[in-house]
This record gives structure tokens, sequence and C-alpha cells, in this order.
């Protein structure tokens, strides 16, 4: 699995604890840019992007409009926007409908990613209580790119990964412990 | 608090202090006393209860009305010194803007106004609008990713065009429920505020930038609009002609 530079991470309910744990994980020197597309309630916006700072050595940001990908930085999709992954590598915001109860929509940026970034991404999804993301994860799949999903019984709810694993069969089905692993060795194997 | 206690309970014992006393009174005037006297007993009585009784009530609303005082005090001053917080911040995200739209190229002046005033006040959409010949066209959009529309109007021409011929910042607080909805996991929400900054050279609008806020718009904006639309202007005039 050569030449993956971006990693994503989409979440729901119960993949608070398990974000932090990755992302405090990642060493400093991490040459990855990593995006997190977390389902969570609008008046949590500040303390959230805060508390994940503390936990990374790497800087941690709310991405702007046409904001250029670096890499080595934790990006957190801002809370009522959908992100979209540009081809020139830039993000895009969105306020347009909410995809499957949600904006962000996890669907939205995996799936544009997955056409922008091909196989330069791997994308994970861990738990949450509904299907967001499978789509996504099967696009990434779909156009050579690195799919993983937490296995369903190590999930705190298992509705997401689940969904995720049977819409794009993928075979990487992960414990978090797991995961971690998996993601501090991209581009080794 | 408790103060006004110890003035309750010294009022309740004098209440009852005097109720005795006047049972007293009542009982030894039948015997002995000739009425003159009971009518002075009574009167200066019930006139000293009457003292106690106001005397304790003027303590306690003195005591209530100081402690309002002291209060309305600590908040004027906190208030103040909000004030003066706002008041310094919005200078420095002005401030922040012109240096963050300073030395831009015509291709890029736009995006940099957005992204500045993103940077600075938490817009959730925004647009920029320049004038070419005659007509106002969209020169950068700030989060409207497949919304992209060729939207154009001349001066006077809807809110935008009533902007650039007034040449005043105008505010929107009664949104549109069609502007935009913004929807949470707690509901839909609209944002609060729609504002257009108009940016005037040489007595001409030459670009108008509109953006939507959650946030209310700080109140002293305007004192420092002259300064912004000064500098704007120069750097929008340097960015065109790079």
């Amino acid at each position: 699995m050569p030449n993956v530079k971006y990693i994503l991470i989409g979440g729901s309910a119960g993949s608070f604890k398990i974000v932090t744990e990755i992302l405090d994980s990642f060493p400093k020197d991490f040459p990855f840019a990593v995006i997190l597309v977390l389902h969570r309630l609008k008046h949590i916006k500040e303390g959230f992007t805060d508390a994940l700072r503390i936990k990374s050595l790497l800087p941690v940001s709310e991405p702007f409009d046409k904001e250029k990908i670096l890499p080595g930085n934790v990006y957190i999709v801002p809370a009522n926007y959908h992100l979209y992954i540009e081809p020139d590598k830039t993000f895009a915001l969105s306020t347009e409908e909410v995809v499957n109860h949600s904006r962000p929509s996890i669907d939205i940026t995996f799936s544009s990613a997955a056409f922008s970034l091909r196989n330069k991404v791997a994308a994970v999804i861990l738990s949450g209580a509904n299907n967001d993301g499978a789509r996504g994860l099967k696009d990434i799949v779909k156009y050579g790119g690195t799919a993983v999903a937490q296995d369903p019984q190590d999930a705190v709810v298992a509705t997401m990964p689940e969904a995720a694993i049977k819409t794009s069969g993928t075979e990487n089905v992960l414990s978090s412990q797991k995961i971690k692993e998996f993601l501090l060795n991209l581009n080794l194997k | 608090m408790s103060n006004n206690l110890i003035v309750k309970i010294l009022s309740a014992v004098f209440f009852l202090l005097s109720l005795f006393l006047i049972r007293e009174i009542f009982i030894s005037s039948y015997n002995e006393i000739p009425e003159n006297d009971i009518l002075l007993k009574y009167g200066i009585l019930l006139l000293a209860v009457l003292f106690l009784f106001l005397s304790a009530f003027f303590r306690q609303t003195k005591t209530i009305y100081k402690e309002e005082k002291k209060s309305k005090n600590i908040k004027i001053n906190n208030e103040n010194e909000q004030q003066e917080l706002t008041k310094s911040k919005t200078e420095e995200k002005i401030k922040n803007i012109i240096s963050l739209t300073e030395n831009k190229n015509n291709d890029s002046i736009s995006e940099k106004i957005l992204q500045a005033f993103a940077k600075e006040f938490h817009i959730v959409q925004g647009i920029v609008y320049q004038k070419e010949k005659e007509k106002f066209k969209i020169s950068a959009t700030y989060a409207l990713y497949g919304n992209k529309n060729d939207y154009t109007f001349r001066e006077g021409q809807g809110i935008p065009g009533q902007t650039a011929k007034n040449q005043k910042i105008k505010i929107l607080t009664d949104i549109p429920e069609d502007y935009i909805q913004v929807v949470s996991g707690l509901g839909a929400s609209s944002p609060k505020n729609v504002v257009f900054i108009p940016v005037t050279s040489n007595n001409q609008t030459i670009s108008i930038i509109e953006i939507a806020l959650f946030d209310d718009f700080p109140d002293d904006f305007e004192k420092y609009y002259h300064e912004l639309n000064k500098e704007l202007a120069k750097n929008i005039n340097n960015a065109q002609s790079n």
C-alpha cells in the first residue's frame, strides 16, 4: 500500500474516545494529512476541537473554505458544514442540505476524497448509530483507496461500521487497537 | 442577607411584646385608671408600635436598596469592561483583515477578503461582488460549494445594489427563511445576520462584501468602517493593477 498521503476518519456516536486515542498515537513528524469527519452537536463546537488539540502532537484546526491540505496537520470538519476534498488538494465548505440526517456528512467527504485523491487516501469508519459513511467507503474502494472499518464487536455502537463493511465489502475490519497500528504502519507494507 | 433576618426577628419580637402590653393595659384599664389616661396610654402605645414597624420596614428596604445598588454597580462595571474588550477586539479584527488582504493580485484578492472575514468574524457564508463596467459580478464565494450562480446586479438593484448606491453598511437581522438553512443536531436555524459592506473608491462603489453570521455583528464596526473601506479600496485597486 504505497503512496498514501491522506487519512480520513469518520465517526459518530461512541467514537470520540477512540478518535482521541488514535490522534494521541500519531508522532510529531507524522507525514500524513489527517481529516476527521465527526458528527457532533452545534453547541459543543468550541470545546470539541480544543479537547482534540490537547491530545494531539500535530496541529489541529478547523479548515477554512478553499484552504490547502498540508501534511502533518489534523483537520476537523467544522460543525454544520459539509466538507469536500477537491482535486487540487484543497478543502471546500458547503452548507447544502443535510445528508443522512447529518452535516457534516461522512459520505460527502469520503466520496469527494475517493475521487480526488484515488489511491493516496486511507479512510476509516468508526463507531456510530447511522449509515453515514457506507457509500463513501464504497467509493474509496472503487477508486483504489484503502478502506478500513472498526470491528462492530469492538465498536460502542455497531450500526455504522456494520453498514460500511456491508456496502463497501472491505476486508480491513479491525479493532481500535489494530486500527492505530494499521495507520502508523501505512506505506510500510 | 443576615441583616434582613435580624430585622425580621426584631420586628416580630417587638410585635409580640406590644401585643402583650396592649392586653395588660386593656385588663388594668377597667379597674383603676381614669378614662383620659387610658386613651393617652393607648395612643402612645399605638404610636410606639407604629414607629417600630416603620423603622423596621425602612431598615429592611434600605438594606435591600443598598444590595441592589451594589449589584447594579458591579453589573455596570462588567458591562463597561466588556465594551472596552469588544471595542479593542473589533479594531484589532479590522486591522487583521486589512493586513491579510495586502499585496494580492486580482485573482486572489476577493478570496482573501472572504478568508480574512472568516478568520476574524466566524462567517457562515460569504460573497464578494466586484464591479465590471456597469454590473456587479460575483468574484469570490465562501462555503457556497454546489450553489454556484452567476447572479449580477446594477447599482440600486436588490439589497446589494441598494448598498452599492447608498455606500453605507446594511445589516439584515430579519433573515428570510430561504436565504440559507443551517441544520445541526439540534434543529434548523438561519444565520442571525447578513451584512453588506460596500467598498468605495473616488465616490464610486467598486465592490460589495456580503457575509452571513451566526453571531451578532459588532455594534462598533461602523466606527472603524471608514478606515477599513479606505484600506480595502487601496488593496483592491493595487490588486487590479498587479
